[in-house]
């Protein structure tokens, strides 16, 4: 299986929810609008596009949720996905490394 | 607002709305209630998200939908399986599919288009297939039909998706293969008896 994500910021804020704890739909929806500070605000349409994908990769899995009375669907991170995450993490923080040199060489007179 | 995200829901292929529509209306619900109480111009917000994003992911899924036809193939006993899985189609993962025996090659299978999918048992949990052998006649053929486990091992014919018996008359002395499906969807080989 490949890795054909592509980790926009959207995905990843829902996998970063998801690392924390399995949650359902809406869940996922309040806690990355917590995340971002109201910044990133989704759709039930680009969640479950996101969600779809992702578990079609491997990268999430799907669970009846505690609360059965709702019909609630967990979903929970594998250990794959945890592993992108890390990996594109590890991404971020170079890149933001190499951000910060570049910046202060541009500011130095 | 429901009844029309219900609609745009209709847009989306086939295998995602069976799958998460219901979760989406659910979610959708849950969060326009909460946009109704923190005021008129939060209300509009969200139903413009809505169904943008309802409408562009519609749209985006339809256009995935064409990619993921996936092809696979897996050994069930001497049968060399060849497996369709597409959100397009209504067939349940099967195709019309020959499938060739490698162990003895005068065998050929045929597995027919499962149509109607959504009229399924909710229960099925196996699907049989007859094979026949290719000398027989030149229709050869095979038939499927739903059944469902009851009673230890023994298998209680639930649903015939076969309807048309005089083309199968040759399948008498077919060996029978059993496939195991965890869901509609999903379908993993067992060999259940020959």
């Amino acid at each position: 299986m490949t890795d054909t994500i592509a980790i926009t910021e959207p995905v990843l804020l829902i996998l970063l929810s998801l690392a924390e704890q399995p949650r359902h739909g809406y869940s996922i929806l309040k806690d990355v609008e917590k995340m971002s500070e109201r910044r990133v605000r989704l759709s039930t349409g680009t969640l479950y596009g996101a969600l779809r994908r992702l578990l079609n990769d491997g990268w999430i899995t799907r669970h009846s949720a505690d609360d059965k009375s709702r019909g609630r669907q967990d979903y929970r991170l594998t250990a794959r996905g945890r592993k992108v995450l890390q990996q594109e993490i590890s991404r971020l923080k170079q890149l933001t490394r190499l951000a910060g040199l570049r910046v202060a060489t541009t500011e130095q007179p | 607002m429901t009844a029309m995200y219900r609609c745009l829901l209709a847009f989306y292929p086939r295998m995602h709305r069976h799958k998460f529509a219901d979760e989406m209306l659910d979610v959708f619900v849950e969060a326009e209630a909460e946009a109704r109480g923190k005021g008129i111009r939060e209300l509009t917000t969200f139903y413009f998200r809505e169904f943008t994003g309802l409408a562009s992911g519609g749209l985006r899924e339809q256009l995935c939908a064409t990619d993921i036809c996936e092809r696979e193939s897996f050994r069930l006993g001497g049968i060399m399986i060849r497996q369709t899985r597409c959100d397009r189609h209504n067939d349940i993962g099967f195709g019309n599919r020959t499938w060739h025996d490698r162990e003895d090659p005068g065998r050929i299978a045929l597995l027919r288009k499962a149509r109607h999918w959504r009229a399924f048992p909710e229960n099925l949990d196996m699907a049989v297939l007859l094979r026949t052998d290719f000398r027989h006649r030149c229709g050869f053929s095979t038939r499927m039909g739903c059944w469902s486990r009851s009673m230890g091992d023994r298998l209680r014919h639930a649903s015939n998706r076969s309807p048309r018996p005089r083309r199968f008359r040759s399948l008498a002395a077919g060996a029978s293969v059993t496939l195991r499906t965890k869901d509609l969807f999903q379908i993993g080989p067992q060999i259940h008896g020959e």
